[in-house]
């Protein structure tokens, strides 16, 4: 495995930086752009929704941030994963490669993307006043769960992807769906616990929450919050790799 | 220990419904019952092995399954049934120009292109200048690759795959890259990998360039292997199937039988070869009969034009004193009277002489466009005995010199007329006249068109190359066929007989009746 990696290191940096460099040379602002939109999101959900839900929040912004830097980064990676095989096929049709590199590079570089967010979002902890405790060093377990989950849910869907096209609208619109379903910008304290555990059942729900806990509550979760987040990103991982595995021959099929 | 073996090959394709339905219709037409998947057998059954060193073309017309079976060879398809084995690594160049992207610059794709080829990072930084260099791409190399023309993007492909120094090297179509220039220079590289003990396997139309640069040929077509193995048979078969001369099973049939052992390799398909052919076969003898010609027949060969039956090396009418001899070809095939001498019997075959030489080879294995060289250097031990009809002197390779003959020279021309002299043949003894006879073939048998197809003959000096037609007996040709049967007694395994073999001229009846009598000698 080690030596494989080693043999395609060259190829894989090369494809980072490929995907980079297309993604960025034809803006003036270049990365600045991909800052920009979940800054403007967050500019616009606080400026709406603080009537709503700000008021009996603390450090609402944050807690809005923690929801957005979550979520758009789930997003991005998802969204660019799916299409990123499919994108190559012009190259595993005529070289012999493992096909996961494609979707790893994408993700590289949606993971820069989100350092980079981390790093404002932890400027607008500062405005926010919220006191750094070693705690957060914490935060690299749902960093490191959400990364692998990203890969996890971006192998089953860009092998979807190449037997179902459709699969890009259909999952536009669960993203959005699930934009709701995740408190990004309320808290679920009204709901009875019946229905507060039930969001424990959506994975970006638990690396949001898993944010504001350290951030906001400086609050370590329990261990079996830590074994949930496991357990779902295992979960995705082994589907994806069982996907990969077992179509890897047939993708060529479909392109 | 072979190199790379290719066992029971096949690779089935999916086609049908699901490659342009999404997931929602997918899901309906499942519950509907109504989903379809057909499927398609790209190759069926390829089997072929190669040693270290071997170059193999792979032919076949468009959709024959090439470009799939190399993919399967390359690793980059798994076979649906059978199996590759490698040893050592592999490279393929499939398709170049493709897999670029436009908006990167040329540098960045060279590196990209030559990671995706597995070369290290310290490799492509060492070679890089070169690689430009071979492409002639120097002034381009921060342009955004779609800026460039194809030529150019082929180029800088073969450029950067051409470094590579594998033990397998897959070519699909690459030589052809770029202008006439770059070719040469592309073919050159390509010769230095294949030189440097890489096996190659090269997929390419044009049956020169496998001809010139493979020692064995894979021949698919519709998915199936028509044949594989030596390169100058299966290119001359292939060439013939391409020309519509023979059909498929016919190259099939002719391959498989080729690959036998045969009492008698006959060399030429004239009268006297057909003969001896025919006299071999009906005593149960296995009989190759090869032709360097497109055709059989020799030089009594005839072609239809506008309905009628045209001798292209000259009109030749049946005479003979011999009953014998004259009931022997009027057992194949009907004769009409026409005379012309003072022999007994004589006439025209009703439908030309192919129809006489055909029924006389029924039973052999024919191949035509087939030298003699080509065939025994490929199968030294084809036949117990050769029956070799051609010219002796070139057997030698002229080793000695050239015999010599009288020349003669046809001009064809077809006439929109039904008649143009009346008769047959006239002659032109004057010597204003440049040539000395027109046929007028209609006339040799009577055979109705509106047009009619005139040849004229003239004498001419014979030069090397040119068809044998008369052997001059004069004291210094004689005795120069006299020197190369001292040669001949080299091989005892092959009889110099017929027209060209012997250095003499032969009427029809003779060439006959010497081929009987040859048959009857070597094979009682």
């Amino acid at each position: 495995m080690f030596k494989r990696l080693k043999r395609y290191q060259f190829l894989f940096e090369e494809l980072v930086k490929r995907d980079f460099k297309s993604k960025y040379k034809r803006t003036v602002l270049g990365m600045a752009w991909s800052l920009l939109s979940p800054l403007l999101t967050l500019l616009v959900m606080r400026l709406v929704f603080t009537q709503f839900f700000g008021r009996n929040t603390p450090h609402y912004t944050t807690y809005l941030f923690c929801g957005n830097l979550v979520f758009a980064c789930f997003n991005e990676s998802t969204s660019q994963g799916m299409t990123s095989l499919m994108g190559n096929a012009h190259i595993f049709t005529k070289v012999n490669v493992p096909k996961y590199l494609f979707l790893f590079s994408k993700n590289v570089q949606t993971f820069i993307n989100f350092g980079l967010t981390l790093c404002i979002f932890f400027l607008f902890c500062l405005f926010d006043k919220i006191t750094f405790t070693w705690k957060f060093i914490l935060l690299l377990y749902p960093i490191c769960g959400l990364v692998l989950f990203n890969i996890g849910v971006g192998l089953i869907l860009s092998a979807l992807f190449v037997f179902f096209r459709d699969i890009q609208y259909l999952w536009g619109v669960f993203l959005q769906l699930l934009m709701y379903l995740s408190a990004i910008f309320y808290t679920i304290d009204r709901y009875s616990p019946m229905v507060q555990n039930l969001f424990l059942l959506n994975p970006i729900y638990l690396f949001i929450r898993y944010f504001r806990k350290i951030v906001i509550d400086a609050v370590i979760p329990s261990a079996w919050f830590h074994l949930l987040i496991a357990a779902d990103v295992l979960i995705v991982l082994i589907l994806g790799c069982w996907m990969y595995k077992k179509y890897n021959t047939q993708f060529l099929y479909y392109v | 220990m072979s190199i790379l073996e290719v066992k029971n090959v096949s690779i089935r394709y999916m086609t049908g419904d699901f490659k342009d339905i999404g997931l929602k219709e997918y899901v309906i037409r499942k519950l509907k019952h109504n989903y379809h998947i057909n499927e398609f057998w790209a190759d069926k059954n390829i089997t072929f092995s190669l040693e270290k060193g071997d170059m193999l073309g792979i032919i076949g017309t468009n959709g024959a399954g090439k470009s799939t079976l190399l993919k399967a060879i390359s690793g980059i398809m798994e076979p649906t049934e059978g199996y590759v084995k490698r040893e050592g690594n592999i490279a393929a160049l499939l398709e170049l120009a493709s897999g670029f992207d436009g908006e990167l610059t040329v540098k960045e794709n060279a590196y990209l292109r030559g990671a995706m080829l597995g070369y290290t990072r310290k490799f492509m930084d060492e070679t890089y200048n070169e690689i430009i260099e071979f492409a002639e791409l120097k002034d381009f190399q921060d342009r955004p690759f779609k800026q460039l023309s194809s030529g150019m993007k082929s180029r800088l492909a073969f450029s950067i795959a051409s470094l590579v120094q594998p033990d397998i090297l897959i070519l699909d179509e690459v030589l052809s890259v770029g202008d006439g220039a770059f070719r040469k220079k592309s073919e050159a590289k390509m010769q230095e990998i294949i030189q440097g003990g890489a096996t190659t396997i090269l997929v390419s139309h044009s049956i020169q360039q496998v001809q010139s640069m493979c020692n064995k040929v894979l021949w698919l077509e519709r998915g199936q292997q028509i044949a594989f193995g030596d390169v100058n048979i299966l290119c001359s078969l292939y060439q013939q199937y391409l020309d519509k001369k023979i059909t498929l099973s016919q190259a099939k049939n002719i391959w498989n039988n080729v690959n036998q052992h045969y009492d008698y390799l006959i060399v030429g398909t004239g009268l006297y070869g057909a003969t001896f052919a025919q006299e071999a076969t009906s005593r149960g003898k296995s009989c190759l009969v090869i032709d360097r010609r497109p055709q059989i027949g020799g030089n009594v060969y005839c072609e239809n034009i506008e309905g009628i039956t045209v001798c292209k090396y000259g009109p030749h009418i049946f005479h003979t004193n011999r009953k014998d001899i004259w009931e022997y070809v009027n057992d194949y095939v009907k004769f009409l009277p026409y005379s012309c001498s003072t022999d007994k019997y004589q006439g025209v075959p009703e439908k030309g002489y192919n129809c006489l030489i055909e029924k006389l080879l029924e039973g052999s294995t024919v191949i035509i466009n087939m030298p003699y060289q080509r065939l025994v250097a490929a199968f030294p031990e084809i036949a117990n005995k050769v029956i070799y009809t051609g010219s002796i002197d070139e057997f030698f390779e002229y080793s000695l010199g050239r015999l010599e003959y009288y020349g003669l020279r046809f001009e064809e021309e077809i006439l929109d007329k039904p008649d143009f002299q009346g008769q047959a043949i006239v002659d032109y003894c004057d010597n204003e006249t440049s040539y000395t006879r027109i046929i007028e073939h209609k006339y040799f048998t009577n055979q109705k068109s509106s047009k009619t197809v005139i040849t004229r003959e003239y004498s001419e000096e014979w030069l090397p190359g040119k068809e044998r037609y008369y052997p001059i007996h004069d004291e210094k040709n004689n005795k120069l066929y006299q020197q190369y049967l001292e040669l001949a007694k080299e091989y005892p395994n092959i009889i110099f007989d017929g027209r060209l073999g012997k250095y003499q001229y032969y009427d029809m009846d003779k060439a006959i009746a010497s081929a009987i009598e040859k048959a009857k000698e070597v094979l009682e």
